[in-house]
């Protein structure tokens, strides 16, 4: 587990909330339970954060949630039990998962892949433990495709990577290259902040 | 039409950027107004302005991220923040006419990226 990964959330848990991701949460809300509608069956969702995306998901699941801060764990865990349904918490590095092969029907991210150390590994990761004709559902902010935007975003990174997430990747893409099937992409603000639907291939 | 976010939730979050907006450029062109040597010429000033401008719009987003979420407001005012200040280095000081053209590059910015926001949500064939 890549400690300074680890370390940067443990150290952003204290003023996450308020901060940054309060704001965030009620603006994106709509978007949220639209993305998080479709779960189903055994489900695997990152990251957990402080759990402020619970309030999205729908009741009655079974879902295991993950983040590699033990500090967002912390706080999560308060939110985790007021979800009507089956919510397990989990400590772990997306990159490095400690589930079996193809033991999820469905994976759900929020915002994961701007910290990932190695999103084409965690991606993979995900891929491995996500059952042949699973689904992968993306809610997550990437690199632009016009140009002017896509400056700004590698400006952005320059300050956010220091406390934060990056808010240049190209996490599309990388899907594709860890072997996903893209089969939608929704942009909700600019080509930028996008729900992704992508799927592992029957039969591989 | 965007089926997922409510219309007046929009509308009310459009209208919360544009002030934001509008408030960084003033701010951001009485700054580089200040910064920026009055004798320099347009071909120097006005990027050196870009860029401060730029830099000087980080705190006005942070203080806008608590508000309005981080990454709407953060690239809106980003934008707002160049183009207000290539407007302040060219006003020639720190002025109200400089402010009210921040204000007014800041409010242009705004609705710029939520022109642009319309237009993309349909769908970008690139995906990155």
């Amino acid at each position: 587990m890549p400690l300074s990964d680890r370390a940067k959330w443990n150290r952003a848990a204290a003023a996450y909330d308020s901060l940054a991701a309060r704001a965030s949460e009620r603006r994106w809300a709509a978007f949220k339970r639209e993305a998080f509608r479709g779960m189903a069956g055994r489900v695997l969702f990152l990251s957990a954060g402080t759990g402020l995306d619970f309030q999205f998901f729908p009741p009655g699941r079974t879902i295991a949630a993950l983040d590699v801060s033990e500090r967002m764990l912390s706080k999560a865990a308060v939110r985790a039990r007021g979800y009507a349904g089956t919510l397990a918490l989990h400590q772990m590095d997306a990159c490095n998962l400690a589930f079996r092969d193809a033991c999820f029907d469905q994976v759900y991210t929020s915002c994961t892949f701007c910290s990932v150390n190695d999103p084409l590994a965690g991606l993979s990761e995900l891929r491995r433990v996500l059952r042949p004709g699973g689904w992968l559902r993306m809610f997550e902010h990437t690199a632009s495709s016009l140009v002017p935007l896509n400056a700004m975003l590698h400006a952005c990174t320059a300050v956010t990577a220091r406390f934060g997430p990056a808010m240049n990747r190209p996490t599309v893409r990388t899907a594709e290259r860890a072997g996903f099937e893209i089969v939608k992409v929704r942009n909700y603000y600019l080509d930028v902040l996008k729900f992704v639907e992508a799927r592992r291939s029957p039969g591989s | 039409m965007d089926r997922a976010q409510p219309l007046g939730t929009r509308a009310r979050y459009v209208a919360g950027d544009l002030a934001a907006c509008a408030a960084s450029g003033t701010v951001v062109a009485v700054l580089t107004g200040a910064f920026i040597p009055q004798a320099w010429p347009g071909w120097a000033a006005m990027p050196l302005g870009m860029l401060l401008g730029m830099l000087l719009s980080l705190p006005c987003w942070v203080a806008a991220s608590a508000f309005l979420g981080v990454l709407e407001p953060m690239l809106q005012i980003m934008a707002a923040g160049m183009l207000a200040g290539m407007a302040g280095a060219m006003a020639g000081g720190p002025s109200l006419s400089g402010a009210a053209l921040g204000a007014a590059c800041g409010c242009a910015a705004g609705l710029g990226m939520a022109v642009l926001d319309r237009m993309l949500r349909r769908g970008s064939p690139q995906c990155p």
